[in-house]
């Protein structure tokens, strides 16, 4: 089963991704902020990570940036998601594989993530 | 001198280039001040609505896929209803953030009105610790309180939630996964109420940050932090309270609100 963990700050985010991307047969785990997903990386080895800009204690960059400096870590693709336009937040990110603005569409997380990681199974 | 005010004239002062440019340069300091304000306020209303537009997806979605044939219509409803249950509760939370917006552009006006009856602020904080207590089991952020029975004070129940929810809200947020507690006690003079979080903590110059007035550079580049800090401190101070907060930078903050149980009855409250 793949494993997707999503990071936000945004309680209602998060459990509704849980719910939606468990629903479609992916492992979700989630995290409030950069520091508690570092653990969480370490615990799950998720397949792939949806990461918010802006966050409490550790935000988004430097969560991609630690992230990247760990050679089990470095191959997890990311995709960021924030109300800031990628114009603005994106080039604070060391790479990243999508950049959704919120609000997005599910419809359109779900054909990303599908596209990166594949079918959840 | 505030950035973004236009400077006074003094005798010793000749109109000239140099006083030009500093009117030049506190006119664009305001303007700055504006487009970071508004730039935070764009955040804090279309970061929410990420979740609300994707609950009506699913619902939508849900309403699409019924066939009509071999669904059971009463399992049919009850996904409907846990649904629609969701998205009431994110638009409550929605309407509570535009509620802070508000808030803040009223205590910047000095707009604030009260509505002072006896409230009992243990009610208050229980009411507070009921709606935070799904996100903080979510989070791992165990609640540890020990509240004094009938704290009844003349407050303002409004302010009075803001203040407690903007306080949880913070060490949840700044604490997650670590355990929150909360004290209140009171004899007969005020009430004290303390939240306590074991997060990251902050240093003596950022608290000053935080409970300083949002202009222009206080965001920071932030613009989804502060604002539920401010607003508390103005309020607490507007009841003739105060609100302190103890922290240090790794072992966490305790933030600490004292309000006299008798506000003093002034028609219209100076905000400060």
């Amino acid at each position: 089963m793949k494993t997707i963990l999503v990071v936000d700050d945004e309680d209602g985010l998060t459990e509704m991704l849980r719910a939606v991307l468990s629903d479609l047969g992916y492992r979700v785990v989630t995290a409030p902020n950069g520091l508690r997903a570092l653990e969480r990386l370490g615990e799950t080895h998720p397949d792939l990570a949806i990461v918010d800009y802006m966050m409490p204690v550790l935000d988004g960059p430097a969560l991609v940036r630690r992230m990247h400096r760990e050679p089990e870590f470095r191959d997890v693709p990311v995709v960021v998601i924030s109300a800031v336009a990628e114009g603005a937040a994106g080039g604070r990110f060391d790479g990243y594989a999508a950049y959704l603005q919120k609000p997005f569409r599910l419809a359109h997380l779900v054909a990303v993530v599908s596209r990166l990681v594949g079918a959840a199974a | 001198m505030p950035e973004g005010r236009l400077q006074e004239t003094s005798e010793s002062e000749a109109p000239g280039t140099l006083f030009l440019d500093r009117q030049l340069a506190g006119l664009r300091a305001a303007l700055r001040a504006r487009d970071a304000l508004i730039a935070s306020v764009g955040y804090e209303l279309r970061n929410p609505m990420t979740p609300i537009l994707g609950e009506i997806e699913r619902l939508r979605l849900f309403a699409e896929s019924v066939d009509g044939e071999g669904d059971d219509p009463q399992a049919r409803l009850l996904v409907l209803a846990a649904g629609l249950g969701r998205l009431e509760g994110l638009i409550e939370a929605y309407v509570k953030r535009a509620d802070l917006l508000l808030d803040f552009s009223r205590i910047s006006a000095g707009r604030v009105r009260f509505h002072r009856r006896p409230i009992d602020l243990a009610r208050v904080v229980r009411a507070a610790l009921g709606r935070i207590e799904p996100a903080a089991g979510r989070a791992g952020s165990a609640i540890e309180c020990a509240l004094a029975e009938d704290v009844v004070g003349r407050w303002d129940r409004r302010a009075l939630e803001q203040v407690v929810e903007s306080l949880l809200s913070n060490v949840l947020k700044f604490g997650a996964g670590q355990p929150i507690g909360v004290t209140l006690h009171a004899d007969a003079q005020v009430a004290v109420l303390a939240i306590r979080g074991r997060g990251t903590g902050i240093s003596r110059g950022e608290e000053a940050r935080r409970f300083a007035r949002l202009e222009a550079g206080g965001l920071h580049g932030r613009p989804d932090l502060g604002l539920g800090l401010f607003v508390a401190h103005r309020l607490v101070g507007a009841m003739r309270g105060r609100i302190t907060v103890d922290s240090t930078p790794g072992a966490g903050s305790t933030f600490v609100v004292v309000l006299p149980r008798n506000w003093p009855r002034i028609r219209r409250e100076a905000v400060p």
